[in-house]
């Protein structure tokens, strides 16, 4: 059994039950929930992270008019691990997760933690109990793989919000406009990409692994990322002021670098990349599309390069990412720009193949990571036009500082 | 010392496989030992026998585009191992109980002389 992903090719999104999905790796995941949990003195971290994921699965669940075992299914498809959550009753229990992707994710990254991490995991387990039973739940992880446990194991208990905010889908969609002549100035076949990757085992394993691209992917909610981001950033300015936005917000922007540098970086070192874009690549502007155009596959709206100066400018469009969506709809205009994954992500990919030298197959360590974006002219990227502030599409620049 | 800590400080050591394969520890990026093997090209002859290590599966890519090169898994027991046939490039991924057992089959798969025959 499995549920079924709508892809949207048109706009190159994916949902599942009117709510968008995009796939992300450990590195993205663990890095920008550490952003979030590192100001645990300001916020209430916790209830932040699981209080947005409560909402978007108990969205999805409700559309799928979700069935005993639905959610199980669904989380293990995702790429979370093997959920149990069968001694759930209308008065609540346990649940365990066996190879929880945030668990692992954190002690492959950061090492063990001092306390729980799978905070995404507990929003998903009291959604499902919402949904089976009709009832509020509150859900909190007692025992964490990361923190030492042998298992991850969560108590769910009647009570918390009495109802969730509804989430907005697959947000507020837009028309693309004819992708700009440099878009296609490449020997690389990106709709055979998009058609390769379609083809690859993108849906979890029974354990619950996504075994694609060398990376530990998750097929996670747009919308989760969009609630954690923004509320961070909002709440960040309510407790702390207009600085400690701007830090929110760079930390956000970091988080694509991080993405890009260990994602985009893990994916052009896969033996996929070897198999399917390798063999298409004639120049080094060739890797910029290659990846681009993986991208493409991935969910995240639709990305074209506008303009490519060799080793030093790198301007793309990008058509309805799934930040900008999200945010109109959620949050509605905004006076900054706010596609902060993309902007990582584009200076990330500019550093990967003109700084780090990605084509060498260079380990991507913390190392390589620091170096990378802090030694000689490494490259930084600005939002210049951005759909919430009322461009039609989003704008990313990239260039050696 | 943990296996996971032992694997860290492994990460970046390179050694050769047989005349024309290169290993190198990377970090995986689950509980597991990762390895790239560079060189090749591995051939179908050379897939066939690192078949032997569970169930091989195919993905025709070249189909969808000529240029690209169809994509090869093997999943065994304790092992992944991934990569492209005529590719010169092989992952593999090893789970942390058969780590060694599994490590030593697949390199003296790729080291026989008839791998090394590698065009």
């Amino acid at each position: 059994m499995s549920v079924a992903v709508d892809i949207h090719a048109d706009r190159y999104l994916a949902s599942i039950a009117g709510e968008p999905h995009v796939f992300h790796c450990h590195h993205y995941n663990c890095f920008l929930q550490k952003s979030i949990t590192d100001q645990s003195a300001l916020l209430d971290v916790k209830s932040l992270l699981t209080d947005a994921a409560a909402e978007v699965v108990y969205s999805e669940l409700t559309h799928l008019n979700a069935q005993s075992d639905t959610a199980q299914v669904l989380f293990g498809q995702l790429g979370f691990g093997v959920l149990d959550a069968s001694a759930l009753t209308p008065q609540g229990g346990n649940a365990t997760v066996k190879g929880s992707h945030y668990a692992l994710g954190w002690l492959s990254k950061f090492g063990k933690s001092s306390a729980p991490v799978c905070f995404f995991n507990a929003g998903f387990i009291e959604a499902a109990a919402r949904q089976k039973f009709g009832a509020a739940f509150k859900c909190v992880e007692t025992a964490c793989v990361a923190n030492g446990a042998a298992a991850c194991t969560y108590e769910v208990k009647p009570g918390g919000r009495p109802s969730l905010p509804a989430s907005v889908g697959l947000g507020k969609l837009t028309d693309y406009a004819p992708r700009p002549a440099k878009a296609t100035q490449t020997s690389v076949d990106e709709s055979a990409i998009i058609q390769a990757c379609g083809g690859l085992p993108l849906a979890g394993t029974a354990e619950g692994k996504i075994d694609a691209f060398g990376v530990a992917l998750t097929r996670q909610y747009s919308n989760y990322y969009n609630l954690i981001s923004y509320r961070f950033d909002q709440q960040m300015a309510a407790v702390a002021g207009e600085a400690a936005t701007t830090a929110a917000r760079m930390l956000l922007v970091e988080a694509g670098q991080v993405c890009a540098f260990h994602t985009f970086g893990g994916i052009m070192e896969s033996a996929e990349w070897e198999g399917l874009i390798k063999p298409m690549i004639k120049t080094t502007e060739d890797w910029v599309y290659g990846m681009v155009s993986v991208v493409n596959a991935l969910g995240w709206g639709r990305w074209s390069v506008a303009a490519l100066e060799p080793g030093q400018r790198l301007e793309l469009v990008v058509d309805g990412s799934y930040e900008s969506n999200g945010y109109l709809a959620a949050f509605g205009s905004s006076t900054t720009p706010r596609c902060h994954l993309a902007t990582g992500g584009t200076s990330g990919l500019m550093n990967l193949i003109y700084h780090a030298n990605i084509m060498s197959r260079p380990a991507l360590t913390p190392a390589l990571y620091e170096k990378t974006f802090a030694e000689g002219r490494f490259f930084v990227a600005r939002e210049v036009e951005c759909r919430t502030m009322g461009a039609a599409a989003c704008r990313f620049v990239a260039e050696r500082l | 010392m943990s296996p996971s800590r032992r694997r860290q400080q492994l990460v970046g050591f390179k050694y050769r496989v047989g005349d024309s394969v290169e290993a190198e520890v990377r970090k995986s990026c689950r509980d597991e030992l990762k390895i790239l093997y560079a060189g090749g090209p591995f051939t179908r002859e050379a897939w066939a026998r690192l078949a032997a290590l569970g169930e091989a599966s195919v993905f025709e890519a070249s189909k969808i585009n000529a240029k690209m090169k169809d994509l090869i898994r093997v999943r065994g027991d304790g092992v992944r191992i991934e990569g492209a046939l005529d590719g010169e490039l092989v992952v593999a991924f090893f789970e942390e109980r058969r780590r060694s057992e599994k490590r030593h089959l697949l390199e003296s798969l790729l080291s026989r002389p008839a791998a090394a025959k590698i065009e």
